[in-house]
C-alpha cells in the first residue's frame, strides 16, 4: 500500500492476543485516517452502555493519513475511547513523533481492548509486539517512566500515563513523550483501567508515496501557502501565546473559574511578551515549518531550574487565568500536569471549582486541611496532589467538576463544564463567535479545539451582534483565497455586510478540523487559513494513490463527525446536555451575559446547517444516506 | 567544489524534515532511519543537533574499510565510496568517531553524506536555516567573525 | 631513489599508495609470491558463502598498478636480503633498493598431526585456498578453531549446505575476543542454525587413507570429508631473521614507532610485525586490516623522510553471524585479567553489551545485537577519554553543542 502502513494492530490485553488486521483501500478511503478511523472503529466495535473504566472500553490510536510524509505539520495522531468524563465519544489529538514511529513500525492504528491482569506496557518494534511487565514503572510519574523506557528501548516514542491514569482520575491524560499529550476527555484513565502503563513504538520501515514527485510538489505548495499566511511570522515568534492579548481585551479569559471578567496583571502574566522572558528556543513537531513550541527555562525564583516545553496558551490561561497563578507557577502547573498525567484544562477547572466552593463556604478548611485561594500556587498544587492520589476531598474532585458538584449542596452554580468536560479559555460571555458556539456543539463536550473559523478575525468582540453572525473584518483577498467551494462561501460570508454566518461556518469548520485530524495536520492559524480540502485532497492522492477530490475528502470528515454524533446519541446524549454553565446565563462579567434563547436559536440554525433535526439534534436519515452511513 | 554543510545548531528545532528528504531522495522511502543526516536530541534541554559526514581529510572510515571502498575524491575533497564493492561489514561505521556512517539496511551497504551531488536537499528543506551550504573558505571566516562579535557583546555588557 | 616493497596485501599496497600520494617520481617495485593482484583476504568467507562474486574480491587490477606506476614482480619468491649491499636476491636476479618495506604478512598454521597432510585439509588465507576449498566440494566439514576466520568459515559453509562441526580448544567460542556471556550467545546463534559446536575439545588426528575421512578428538571420533584449520597464523619473518633483522618476543619483526627495524633503511608493517596495543602499551600482534594499513602509512611516510609515529593498534572487530552482530573493541576477554575492571553491563531487547572500565575510562567493549552508533564509544576507548568528562559535557548544552555525538556515547554509558 502507498501512503498508509497497511495494517492495524489489535491487542486484547485480557488474553494477550495480538492480531494484525489488513487495512483495506475501501476502509482507508472512506475513513481517511486519524479521527476518521477511530470514529468508524468505535462506532462499529464498542458496545453501547459499557463502563468507560471497565474492561469492555476500547482505546484506539490512529495516525493521520499524511503522517510519514514531509507535508508541513503532518505529525498528528488521534486517540479515542468512550470518555470517563462525559460518557460519550472521548478523543484527543497529539503531534510530535509518535505517529511517525507508529506508521514506520507498519501500523496505521492500534486498537487496545480488554484489561491486563497486572500492570503491563506494550512494546511495538516493527512487527514484533510484546506485552511486558510494568510493575517497576507503576507509581512513577510520566517523565521518570519516559527516561526508563527510552533507555531500555532506544529509539521509541511513547504514549503513557502518570499516576493520575493509574489511579483512574477521570480526567487523566495520555502523555506523548515529554513534549506533548492527548490531554482531554480522560483517555489516561481508560489506559489506566486496562492496567496499561505505556505504549512504546519504534519503526524501521518507511512509507512509500505513490507519486514521489507529486508529493514533493504538494509539500512545497503547502509550505509556501503556510508561509504566505498573515499569521505565519507571529506564530513562529510567539506561537499560540499571540491570542492572549485579544482574549484578554475582550474579558474572555475565564478568570477565576469564569467568575471575573478581568484580572489585575493579566497582561504581565500571560501576555505574549512573557515568551521572551522565559524562552529563547523553538521546537517543532515532525515535518513542521512553524515550530510554535517554546523551550522554556525558569532561571530564578521559587521554580528556578525548571526546563520544559511549555508556554502554550491553553495551560498558561488555565493556570494563569482560571486559577489566577503567576507565570512561573503556571509553568510549574504544566510540569506537574505532565508528570502526573492530567488534563491541564480539567485539573485547573476542578481546582478552580474547589476554590470557589471554599470561598463560598461550601467546603471548609477542615474538609481540605488547608485553605484555597485564587493565585495561591502552594495550595493549588497541594490540592492537585491530593486529587491525583485520591486523598481527602481529592477523592471526590478526582471525578471531575460535574460529578463532584453533585456531592455538595449549592455547588452547581460553580460547576463550569459542558456535558461534563471542563471549559478551557474563552469565556463565551466575553466573546461570542464560531469558536464559542463550537464549545456547545463539540462532540467531546466543553472544548475549544474542534470548531474554529479558518478565517477568524481576532480583532473583534462579537457580543454586539445577534449571536447568529460574527464580523468577517478582512479585505476581499482573504475571501478570495479561502479554500471553500464558491456556493458555500456565498452562503457563509456576506462581504457586503462584512459578516460570517456562525451556524454554517461552524458546520464547515468542524468538518474541516475533522479533516485535519484525519490526515494528521495541525490546526494552527497559519495552516487553517491557507490549507483546505483542495490542497489536502491533492496531498492525499499523491501520497496514497487513492483517488480523492476535495468534495469527497470533506465528506469523509463530515461522515466521521456524524458517526461520532450517532455514537454520542447511542450513549444517551440529549439535546438538553448542550448547555453552557448556568453562570453564563445568570452572572454577568462586566455587562455581558449570555442570552439563552439566542444561543438556542443559533444552535438550532447549526443543526439545520448540518442536516440534523433541530429539536433533537439527531442526524436526519437523508443526511446519513447522503454520507453513506 | 569546495562547499560543505555548515550546521547552526542553535537554530535546529527538531522538525526532522532534513532526515525525511535525505532518506527519500536516496532510497525512495520516507524513513529517518535511512537518512545520512541524523538529528540527535538532548531531551533535558530541548536541544537538537543535526550531524552528518564532515568529509575528514584523513578519514578513519577509509582506514577501516576491508575492501578499500572509501577514498577521497581528488577534485572535490569529499569522502566517496564505491558502493558496488561494499560488503556491508560495518567496520567503517564503528570506526567513525562522529557516528555519521549510515548502514542502509535496504541495500545492505554503508553510506555517507554525498552532498547530493552539489545541491544538498536538507539545506533546501530546512525551515529555520540550521543547515547551510557554504564555501570552505567562508566558513572559518564566518565562525571567526561570529566569535569576535560575541566577545564584543560580552565585554560591552560587563 | 628506489623503494622496494615485499608483499602485495593490505600493508604493501597502502605503503605504495602513501608513497605515491606524496611523490610520484620515486621508483616503486612491489614483489609478491602470489600472482593475484591485491585482494581482500577478509572477504574470502563472504565469497565462500556466496554473498559476493569472486571478482569482487580483487581490489586492484593490473592497470591500477600501471596507473600508480608500481612495477610488480609477481609469483616470485625472494630468497634472501643482503642488508650490507642493500640487495634482494631471487632465484635468478637481484634487485637493489634504497629503502625496503617488509610487508610479508603471515601464513595460517596447520599443526603437524597425523593425517593433516591428507587431501581435504585446508586453510583459508588466499584466493588460491578458496578456490581449492570450493573445488573440493565437501559436504561434511569440520572447522578447527573459532577465531574470526573459523566462525566465518563455519557460517559460510553451513549456508552453502554443508554439515558443519566447529571445534574449539578453549572452553568458549572466540575466546581471545569475547568473554563468557557474548561467547554463549554466539554459541546459541550457531547451534540454532545447525552448526554443531564443540568446545574444550582438542583434535588429535585426521583419519583417512587417500583423503580426509574423519577426525579424532580427545573425546570422540567424527566422520567428515573436509577439515578447515583456523587455529592461528605464523608470521612470515624467515626472510628478515635470515637477514639479521631482529624479531620481538612474540615472534614478529621488531620495529620502533617509525616502523623501522634494527636495519636503518628497512621498515616493516602489517601482520609480519610485532605491534603494540594502543591502550595497554604492551607488545601485541594486531592481525587486522586497518592496523596493517595504518602501519604501512607510517612506514611509507618515514621512508620518504616525513616524520610519522605509530600510535599503536586498537582491536576493533565487527562480525555478523546469521543476522546478529557481534562487536569487540579494545581490551576484552582475557586481556582484562590484569586489570581491576568495573563492568557496565546491559541486556535488553536490543541485545547485550558489556563495557570494561578502569580508572574512569572505558578500555573495552563487547556487544551483541544492535550495533548502531558505536563509533562515539570507539573513540572514547581509543583516546582514553574519561567517563566523567563525557558526563560533564553532556550536562552542559554549551559544550555539548560542539560535540553532539557524545549524546550517543551517553546513551550507552549512562542508561
Amino acid at each position: 500500500m502507498y501512503g498508509y502502513a497497511g495494517k492495524i494492530l489489535e491487542l486484547d490485553l485480557s488474553n494477550r492476543r495480538v492480531v494484525f488486521r489488513e487495512l483495506s483501500p475501501e476502509f482507508a478511503s472512506q475513513n481517511i485516517g486519524g479521527i476518521g478511523f477511530n470514529a468508524r472503529i468505535l462506532y462499529d466495535e464498542l458496545k453501547p452502555g459499557v463502563d468507560p473504566l471497565g474492561e469492555e472500553n476500547i482505546l484506539v490510536f490512529s495516525a493521520g493519513a499524511l503522517v510519514g510524509s514531509p507535508f508541513p505539520t503532518a505529525a498528528r495522531t488521534e486517540a479515542s475511547a468512550k470518555s470517563p468524563m462525559t460518557g460519550t465519544f472521548g478523543t484527543s489529538n497529539s503531534g510530535m513523533f509518535f505517529g511517525t514511529q507508529l506508521k514506520n513500525a507498519g501500523f496505521d492504528a492500534v486498537i487496545l481492548k480488554g484489561k491486563a491482569d497486572k500492570p503491563v506496557y506494550i512494546l511495538i518494534s516493527d512487527e514484533n509486539v510484546e506485552i511486558l511487565d510494568a510493575a517497576s514503572l507503576w507509581g512513577k510519574d510520566s517523565w521518570e517512566t519516559i527516561d526508563i523506557l527510552k533507555a531500555r528501548h532506544r529509539g521509541v516514542e511513547l504514549a503513557l500515563i502518570g499516576q493520575a491514569g493509574e489511579n483512574l482520575i477521570r480526567f487523566a491524560s495520555l502523555e506523548n513523550g515529554r513534549y506533548d499529550g492527548w490531554g482531554r476527555t480522560g483517555l489516561g484513565a481508560v489506559m489506566g483501567s486496562k492496567n496499561l502503563k505505556a505504549v512504546a513504538v519504534r519503526g524501521s520501515r518507511g512509507i512509500r508515496p505513490h507519486d514521489p514527485a507529486g508529493l514533493l510538489a504538494v509539500t512545497k505548495k503547502g509550505q509556501d501557502l503556510i508561509k504566505s499566511s498573515s499569521s505565519y511570522i507571529a506564530f513562529t515568534e510567539y506561537g499560540t501565546m499571540n491570542a492572549t492579548i485579544p482574549y484578554g481585551k475582550f474579558n474572555a479569559l475565564g478568570n477565576h473559574n469564569f467568575s471575573r471578567g478581568t484580572l489585575d496583571g493579566w497582561k504581565e502574566n500571560f501576555g505574549k511578551q512573557v515568551v521572551d522572558v522565559f524562552s529563547d528556543r523553538h521546537m517543532a513537531c515532525q515535518s513542521c515549518i512553524i515550530a510554535c513550541a517554546h523551550w522554556v527555562e525558569i532561571t530564578e525564583g521559587k521554580y528556578k531550574g525548571l526546563k520544559m516545553k511549555d508556554m502554550e496558551i491553553t495551560p498558561m490561561v488555565a493556570f494563569g487565568a482560571t486559577l489566577g497563578l503567576s507565570t512561573e507557577a503556571a509553568i510549574k502547573g504544566s510540569e506537574l500536569s505532565q508528570r502526573y498525567g492530567v488534563d491541564m484544562v480539567s485539573i485547573a477547572g476542578v481546582i478552580a471549582f474547589a476554590t470557589e466552593l471554599y470561598k463560598n463556604g461550601i467546603i471548609t478548611r477542615e474538609d481540605l486541611g488547608y485553605e484555597l485561594e485564587f493565585g495561591d500556587d502552594d495550595t493549588a498544587f497541594q490540592l492537585m496532589k491530593d486529587i491525583v492520589e485520591r486523598r481527602g476531598l481529592g477523592k471526590i474532585l478526582a471525578e471531575g467538576t460535574k460529578r463532584a458538584a453533585e456531592h455538595f449542596d449549592g455547588a452547581q452554580k460553580y460547576a463550569v463544564h459542558i456535558k461534563g468536560l471542563e471549559i478551557p479559555m474563552i469565556d463565551a460571555r466575553g466573546r461570542w463567535s464560531t469558536w464559542t458556539l463550537g464549545m456547545l456543539t463539540n462532540i467531546r463536550g466543553g472544548d475549544h479545539l474542534r470548531c474554529r473559523n479558518p478565517v477568524e478575525n481576532l480583532r473583534y468582540n462579537e457580543n454586539n451582534y445577534d449571536y447568529t453572525k460574527e464580523r468577517f473584518g478582512f479585505k476581499s483577498h482573504v475571501y478570495d483565497y479561502l479554500d471553500m467551494p464558491d456556493n458555500l462561501k456565498e452562503e457563509i460570508i456576506d462581504m457586503e455586510n462584512d459578516t460570517v454566518d456562525i451556524a454554517k461556518m461552524s458546520h464547515w469548520a468542524e468538518d474541516l478540523i475533522n479533516l485535519y485530524n484525519s490526515v494528521g495536520i495541525c490546526i494552527r492559524p497559519p495552516v487553517m487559513d491557507r490549507i483546505g480540502p483542495t490542497t489536502l485532497a491533492e496531498a492525499y492522492q499523491v501520497f496514497t494513490g487513492i483517488d480523492m477530490n476535495p468534495v469527497e475528502i470533506m465528506e469523509g470528515a463530515e461522515r466521521a463527525w456524524n458517526l461520532m454524533k450517532l455514537f454520542n446519541l447511542r450513549e444517551g446524549e440529549d439535546i438538553k446536555d448542550l448547555k453552557f454553565p448556568r453562570r453564563f446565563y445568570e452572572e454577568a462579567i462586566g455587562e455581558k451575559i449570555l442570552d439563552e434563547a439566542k444561543v438556542q436559536q443559533v444552535l438550532s440554525n447549526y443543526f439545520k446547517a448540518r442536516g440534523w433535526d433541530p429539536d433533537s439534534g439527531r442526524p436526519k436519515d437523508e443526511t446519513l444516506s447522503r454520507l453513506k452511513i | 567544489m569546495n562547499k560543505r554543510l555548515l550546521i547552526n545548531t542553535w537554530l535546529c528545532d527538531g522538525c526532522g524534515l532534513c532526515e525525511l528528504v535525505c532518506a527519500f531522495s536516496h532510497t525512495g522511502l520516507w524513513h529517518p532511519a535511512l537518512s545520512r543526516i541524523k538529528v540527535l536530541e538532548d531531551k533535558k534541554n530541548g536541544l537538537f543537533f543535526p550531524t552528518t559526514c564532515a568529509h575528514c581529510v584523513n578519514p578513519p572510515c577509509a582506514n577501516a574499510c576491508l575492501m578499500n571502498v572509501i577514498v577521497k575524491d581528488p577534485e572535490t575533497g569529499l569522502t566517496i565510496r564505491n558502493e558496488s564493492s561494499c560488503i556491508g561489514c560495518r567496520a567503517c561505521e564503528i570506526s567513525c568517531p562522529f557516528n555519521v556512517c549510515l548502514f542502509d539496511y535496504v541495500n545492505e551497504v554503508v553510506v555517507n553524506c554525498d552532498l547530493c551531488k552539489g545541491d544538498p536537499l536538507c539545506v533546501k528543506v530546512c525551515p529555520t536555516g540550521a543547515i547551510e551550504f557554504v564555501s570552505v573558505e567562508e566558513t572559518p571566516e564566518r565562525k571567526r567573525v561570529a566569535a569576535a562579535s560575541d566577545r564584543l557583546l560580552e565585554s560591552a555588557q560587563r | 631513489m628506489r623503494i622496494v616493497i615485499i608483499g602485495n596485501g593490505a600493508a604493501g599496497n597502502q605503503a605504495a599508495e602513501t608513497i605515491r600520494k606524496h611523490d610520484d617520481q620515486i621508483e616503486l617495485i612491489m614483489l609478491s609470491h602470489e600472482t593475484f593482484p591485491e585482494y581482500s583476504a577478509c572477504a574470502l568467507p563472504d565469497c565462500m558463502a556466496g554473498w559476493i562474486p569472486r571478482s569482487n574480491l580483487f581490489l586492484k587490477n593490473e592497470r591500477d598498478y600501471d596507473k600508480q606506476r608500481i612495477q610488480t614482480i609477481l609469483g616470485r619468491q625472494v630468497s634472501s636480503i643482503n642488508i650490507d649491499n642493500k640487495e634482494l636476491s631471487m632465484e635468478d636476479e637481484s634487485i637493489a633498493y634504497d629503502k625496503l618495506i617488509l610487508a610479508t604478512g603471515s601464513r595460517p598454521i596447520i599443526p603437524s598431526l597425523k593425517g593433516s597432510a591428507l587431501k581435504g585439509n585446508f586453510v583459508l588465507k588466499s584466493v588460491a585456498d578458496l578456490d581449492k576449498i570450493l573445488e573440493h566440494r565437501g559436504s561434511r566439514v569440520v572447522v578447527v578453531g573459532s577465531g574470526n576466520i573459523g566462525v566465518e568459515v563455519a557460517e559460510a559453509l553451513e549456508i552453502q549446505g554443508c554439515q558443519v562441526v566447529l571445534i574449539e580448544l578453549m572452553e568458549r567460542l572466540m575466546p581471545k575476543i569475547f568473554s563468557h556471556k557474548a561467547a554463549a550467545i554466539l554459541r546459541d546463534t550457531l547451534e540454532k542454525h545447525q552448526i554443531k559446536v564443540l568446545t574444550g575439545e582438542k583434535v588429535l588426528e585426521v583419519i583417512g587413507s587417500q583423503r580426509v575421512e574423519g577426525i579424532i578428538t580427545d573425546r570422540r571420533e567424527l566422520p567428515c570429508d573436509t577439515v578447515i584449520w583456523a587455529v592461528g597464523v605464523k608470521q612470515n619473518v624467515e626472510l628478515a631473521v635470515q637477514a639479521g633483522i631482529d624479531t620481538g618476543q612474540m615472534g614478529g619483526i621488531k620495529v620502533n614507532r617509525h616502523m623501522q627495524t634494527n636495519c636503518e633503511d628497512i621498515y616493516a608493517c602489517g601482520d609480519c610485525i610485532e605491534s603494540f596495543d594502543i591502550i595497554s602499551g604492551k607488545p601485541a600482534l594486531s592481525l587486522l586490516w586497518p592496523s596493517a594499513k595504518r602501519q604501512a602509512e607510517v612506514a611509507a611516510l618515514n621512508c620518504l623522510g616525513r616524520e610519522s609515529a605509530y600510535e599503536g593498534s586498537l582491536n576493533v572487530g565487527i562480525e555478523e553471524f546469521y543476522d546478529t552482530n557481534f562487536v569487540a573493541i579494545g581490551l576484552t576477554a582475557d586481556a582484562l585479567k590484569e586489570y581491576e575492571v568495573q563492568l557496565i553491563e546491559k541486556e535488553d531487547s536490543r541485545g547485550y553489551y558489556c563495557l570494561a572500565v578502569v580508572d574512569d575510562r572505558v578500555i573495552g567493549l563487547e556487544l551483541v545485537g544492535d550495533c548502531d552508533r558505536l563509533g562515539a564509544i570507539m573513540s572514547l576507548i581509543k583516546n582514553g577519554t574519561a567517563i566523567s568528562e563525557v558526563k560533564r559535557i553532556i550536562s552542559n548544552p554549551e559544550l555539548l553543542v560542539n560535540i553532539p555525538w557524545y549524546v550517543d556515547a551517553g546513551e550507552i554509558l549512562f542508561s
